[in-house]
């Protein structure tokens, strides 16, 4: 597997104000990601691994440091720049799925390719493909509220996945499914991973997610207390229980 | 997308274009009905007149024709001063000239009964007014004979029937003549008269060589000012009423009729609007959450305002087109309020009452495309702001939004 740095956060800070009050929810963080890992944040709610991912994700911004994914300075985009970013580098999977519910599976799947004007041959053969990775190729014309929470999940991770971005972010993907859905779910990840190679960054708290992993970085009041790889993670696991 | 999400919300969507319905609604039936009233209005004035130039010796003031001092008394029965006859040939040369007919307008009294009475060249008076319309009998044809034709009216009035006789008086002098026809016009005040020979009404009134009026028909209706003041050049004592400038004075009335009811459909336009704005608003709020996912996944701001805009444009367009189907509904009971009569004044007059006769509603490209483009416009301008508001919400923000 290659090392080549496909994700660099650098003394990254950031402060939300809420009325009189101002919470820090980063304070200098600073990680690392190879391309063609699994990474996962963990920690409690309320620590800041949302926060991470979205400004990894470029739809927050951070007060101060520097973000870099795929020699792009996430930091300093802004506008169409930041929205091309959003559209073609990275894959982003919800904690409750935000499906358009007016869209089919195939529609909401469809939707990034659309918005990155890809043909339409081309986009009806990519979501094709999309959806029998996922295996909803008999769902494709249902819509998202005739689902249930996993295949949602999973037409999420096909939608993430339709620009072939460099990375694909998952926040608490366990969340809102059952074990079952939890196991099928990472194992997909597991396989996308295998197969072509996809990053993924993912925050959670569930164990069962974090087995998945191949890196973790364990997060707490905006401040990374540790990182984990190969063995070290059980013993992670076992400390964060 | 916009289409789903707006048949997601049926009765919202329903409610909201129906607001704009009834407003361009309005503005189509208010444009149609001043339309046709325009039409209308024209049609009853040709029917009126015919010809584009009335020539009288006198001046005008304020609209009345006030007569020169000079004015010979006739027994009190004309009410305007002579004009020379050789005057109708001198205007008949001048250009854009069609056609010239002399007239002597003055009151009589046939079987005991007031009417005006017509003194005409029937062959000019034909070409200058567009012809007589003769329900019964005949029109006569000689200029100088004891025959007349009398109107609907009047015939109904006297019990006077074809081939029958009048005693016609006018002044001190009278005179036994012979109903050749009778002719209708559809105006009772119209039909309240005796058309006769001029040769005959001069020798009525002792006014051998002189006529009251000289009625001017023109090549082109466009030059009948021109014309008119050619007129007043040559006989600087002779007035004129222009058909074209009295006919622009209704024109004027009619529009500024326009104006009024297009400010009432514009209020009712306003109200569907903020119509719009409001539904629009509250789509972007229950949205939030959907905007921020489409900005995450990608969306420019430009993607999230088109397709607000979409909406609100969907919205204005299903609004009009059902307002301009509603609209011409209404507007085919227009032609209604204009048959029987139509009032120049507020209250309504048998005397000028006309004839029923049916009134074509007026539907122009013009008044479809004015009250569509109107509902489009409002609804479209109503949801900028929702719009522009949507496609500027932070993505962490609007993912957040619960």
């Amino acid at each position: 597997m290659s090392s080549e740095l496909i994700v660099a956060v650098k003394d990254v800070y950031k402060t939300y104000r809420y009325g009189k009050n101002y919470v820090r929810a980063l304070k200098g963080v600073t990680l690392e990601v190879v391309r063609g890992d699994i990474v996962c944040l963990v920690g409690p709610s309320g620590s800041g691994k949302t926060t991470l991912l979205n400004i990894i994700g470029g739809i927050d911004s951070p007060d101060s440091g520097s973000v870099i994914v795929d020699r792009i300075s996430v930091s300093k985009l802004r506008g169409r720049e930041l929205s091309d970013y959003r559209l073609k580098k990275v894959g982003y999977v919800f904690q409750f799925y935000n499906l358009i519910p007016v869209l089919t599976v195939a529609e909401n799947i469809e939707l990034p390719l659309t918005l990155a004007n890809v043909d339409k041959k081309t986009r009806e053969e990519r979501v094709k493909i999309l959806l029998e990775a996922v295996g909803l190729t008999h769902l494709a014309s249902r819509t998202p509220d005739s689902l249930s929470g996993g295949e949602q999940q999973r037409v999420a991770i096909a939608r993430a996945l339709a620009n072939n971005p460099a990375i694909v972010l998952m926040d608490e993907p366990s969340a809102n499914i059952d074990v079952e859905n939890t196991i099928k779910i990472m194992k997909l990840v597991e396989k996308l991973n295998r197969e072509i190679g996809q990053t993924f960054i993912i925050a959670t708290h569930d164990t069962l997610v974090v087995k998945s992993c191949f890196k973790i970085y364990r997060i707490r009041d905006g401040v990374i207390i540790g990182r984990y790889t190969g063995d070290d993670i059980a013993k992670a696991l076992s400390s964060e229980a | 997308m916009a289409y789903r999400n707006l048949a997601k919300r049926k009765l919202r969507f329903g409610l909201t274009a129906a607001g704009i319905a009834v407003g361009v609604a309005l503005v189509f039936s208010l444009l149609s009905i001043t339309a046709t009233a325009e039409q209308a209005a024209i049609q009853q004035f040709t029917r009126l007149v015919g010809y584009d130039i009335a020539v009288f010796n006198g001046s005008l003031r304020q609209g009345r024709l006030q007569t020169q001092r000079q004015q010979i008394s006739w027994g009190g029965a004309i009410p305007q001063s002579p004009i020379a006859e050789y005057v109708v040939e001198a205007i008949s040369s001048l250009q854009g000239v069609y056609a010239v007919s002399p007239v002597i307008a003055v009151r009589g009294i046939a079987n005991g009964t007031v009417v005006t009475v017509q003194g005409l060249v029937p062959q000019t008076y034909v070409e200058v007014v567009g012809g007589i319309n003769i329900v019964e009998g005949e029109m006569f044809s000689c200029g100088n004979c004891s025959e007349v034709v009398v109107g609907r009216s009047l015939a109904l009035e006297l019990n006077a029937t074809v081939g029958g006789r009048l005693n016609l008086s006018i002044g001190s002098n009278t005179s036994e003549v012979i109903i050749r026809g009778v002719f209708e016009t559809g105006i009772r005040i119209q039909e309240m008269a005796v058309y006769a020979p001029l040769g005959l009404i001069q020798r009525l009134t002792g006014m051998n060589g002189y006529v009251t009026q000289i009625l001017v028909k023109c090549r082109n209706p466009r030059v009948a000012e021109a014309v008119a003041n050619a007129i007043k050049s040559v006989f600087p004592s002779l007035s004129t009423i222009s058909m074209a400038a009295t006919l622009q004075r209704v024109e004027e009335a009619i529009n500024a009729m326009t104006v009024f009811f297009l400010s009432i459909g514009a209020v009712a336009l306003t109200a569907g609007g903020f119509g719009v704005m409001n539904t629009m608003f509250m789509a972007v709020v229950e949205r939030t959450r959907e905007v921020g996912i489409l900005k995450s996944i990608g969306a420019t701001d430009r993607f999230v305002f088109t397709l607000f805009m979409t909406e609100s444009i969907l919205i204005g367009l299903t609004g009009s087109l059902t307002g301009l189907a509603v609209g011409v509904g209404f507007s085919r009971l227009i032609p209604a309020v204009f048959t029987g009569g139509v009032r120049f004044s507020g209250v309504r007059n048998p005397q000028t009452s006309i004839s029923p006769r049916t009134t074509e509603l007026v539907i122009t490209p013009e008044v479809v495309l004015i009250s569509v483009a109107i509902g489009i416009a409002i609804a479209t301008i109503a949801g900028l702001l929702p719009a522009y508001r949507a496609a500027r919400m932070k993505p962490v923000e609007a993912v957040r939004y619960v």
